[in-house]
């Protein structure tokens, strides 16, 4: 494959739609599905009710409910959780369609050893042909860390319960990771990395987060109100390229949106791209290989097997953003 | 009735983990481990353990960078794909009969199972090029990584990346880590 210099066709069209990546995987059909819930108006969500050993459970049932509201207070997304309060009794399990939110001290259901380091997942279980979410519980890993709700975090094993709950709340809702990096107050919240010295900056959702829930779960007219940015990546060869990196920036506002091509399981080839929930504006599109702090191995189900070694290119075959 | 409208919900059902752990660089991986080695998977087996799906791997050792010398491991990592039902992990190393590995393994957890350290973080691949040179890979499969930057030590340069080394510059480094958190131990 020659990698020195791809076609990149951008074609600027009046639809609605993205820039993050969405959860997707291949069914046993062979068939690509993303994982979302089909009635997002309703997302349920109960809290255990012991909390967090190192917060009053009043004080980690506030911080969760407070990180369910940064996703329910997008205007352009259509996602409301029902809180059913507190429960004594339920267990993590994929099977109960109970939405649990709970605090492992003792590494009973989680089972990882110490030094595995694992300090939250959220368990997804959803239908195969649909990709119809039915079941969705977050642990924390209260044993081997210590979670703050404070801004400054102390050293050592505390983290801020916040910044986490937020990001597996994204996941929750079936946001992958995004491949847009940056400076800790633009650096979207599904970026894979946390930093403790960034403590809060992952609770508040950047451009990325909004048009990704947005364009999982539009609200009412927000459709009409963005645009989008479609295309193909091709080598030299015509080969579609799958897995590069699209940014687009709008040059009036700096918001930064992006996407990879082949991301959609409905795309004719697998180096077709759409940036989808773009705001009104002059847009700087750019393409990269997805290599480097941010690579194929921060995500997961059919995002593998990204093109890479070629160089970054701007629209219309420039090498550089004049 | 009941058991196949439940077999067929299950059947019909794909679960996803989205993981968040804590990152460690290759110095912290070689400090946490228990035991690093060099091996190749002969046996991969997913059976029930406690309701949900574990899979057993069988690997031949054949270096022992830490922790005693032995010729064969047993792994038991959730995650696998039996009777219908998959359960994936994300970012729990998955290998396959044939997978050469250096692994960064933990202590036994409660049911008596060691896990990579810091889970896919404690994978690195090896992959042969056409000379049959082997390099080493970490494969993080979609881990979210956070990262403790209060102390002034882990503000330090970071070292010369190892995505793609040669294996043996690899094993040599990991070595010299071994060594020196040995000395400074006692």
């Amino acid at each position: 494959m020659r990698t020195s210099s791809l076609l990149l066709g951008g074609l600027l069209v009046a639809m609605p739609s993205h820039g993050f990546l969405i959860q997707t995987f291949e069914s046993r059909f062979g068939n690509q599905v993303q994982q979302t819930w089909r009635l997002p108006d309703r997302i349920s969500f109960v809290l255990h009710a012991a909390g967090s050993d190192d917060l009053s459970p009043a004080q980690t049932h506030a911080l969760i409910r407070e990180s369910f509201q940064v996703w329910s207070d997008v205007a352009t997304a259509q996602v409301e959780f029902v809180d059913q309060g507190t429960t004594q009794n339920s267990v993590p399990t994929q099977r109960d369609r109970r939405n649990l939110i709970y605090f492992d001290e003792t590494g009973r259901y989680l089972n990882a050893p110490p030094e595995t380091g694992v300090i939250a997942i959220t368990r997804i279980q959803s239908h195969s042909a649909t990709g119809h979410i039915t079941d969705a519980d977050i642990i924390f890993n209260g044993r081997d860390f210590r979670f703050s709700a404070g801004l400054f975090v102390q050293p050592g094993n505390w983290i801020n319960l916040k910044d986490v709950a937020v990001h597996e709340i994204g996941h929750l809702l079936g946001l992958e990771h995004t491949p847009l990096d940056g400076p800790p107050h633009i650096r979207p919240t599904m970026n894979p990395f946390n930093h403790s010295d960034d403590s809060g900056e992952a609770q508040s959702l950047e451009p990325d987060d909004i048009a990704g829930v947005s364009f999982l779960y539009p609200a009412v007219g927000y459709q009409d109100s963005v645009g989008s940015i479609a295309g193909q990546v091709r080598d030299f060869d015509q080969q579609p390229l799958f897995g590069t990196h699209i940014k687009a920036e709008n040059l009036d506002t700096g918001e930064l949106f992006s996407t990879v091509s082949g991301a959609e399981p409905s795309a004719a080839t697998v180096g077709h791209y759409r940036l989808h929930g773009l705001t009104p504006g002059r847009y700087r599109l750019s393409l990269a290989p997805i290599a480097g702090a941010i690579n194929e191995e921060n995500f997961s189900g059919i995002f593998t097997d990204f093109a890479t070694g070629f160089p970054s290119e701007f629209y219309d075959n420039a090498r550089d953003n004049t | 009735m009941i058991a196949r409208i439940a077999f067929c919900l299950v059947w019909l059902t794909t679960p996803l983990t989205a993981t968040t752990v804590q990152r460690f660089d290759l110095a912290a991986l070689t400090a946490n481990a228990e035991r690093i080695v060099v091996g190749v998977c002969r046996q991969a087996q997913p059976q029930w353990v406690r309701g949900q799906i574990y899979t057993r791997y069988v690997f031949s050792v054949s270096q022992a960078i830490k922790g005693p010398a032995i010729s064969q491991l047993e792994l038991h990592l959730p995650g696998g794909h039996l009777q219908g039902t998959v359960t994936r992990i994300v970012g729990m190393p998955i290998f396959a009969p044939g997978d050469e590995a250096v692994l960064f393994l933990t202590a036994a957890n409660a049911l008596g199972h060691a896990w990579p350290v810091g889970l896919a973080q404690g994978h690195f691949a090896i992959k042969r090029n056409a000379a049959n040179k082997p390099r080493v890979f970490q494969e993080l499969n979609g881990l979210a990584l956070h990262t403790e930057l209060h102390s002034p030590a882990k503000k330090a340069p970071p070292d010369e990346p190892v995505q793609g080394m040669p294996l043996d510059q690899f094993l040599a480094r990991v070595r010299t880590l071994t060594e020196g958190q040995t000395r400074d131990a006692h």
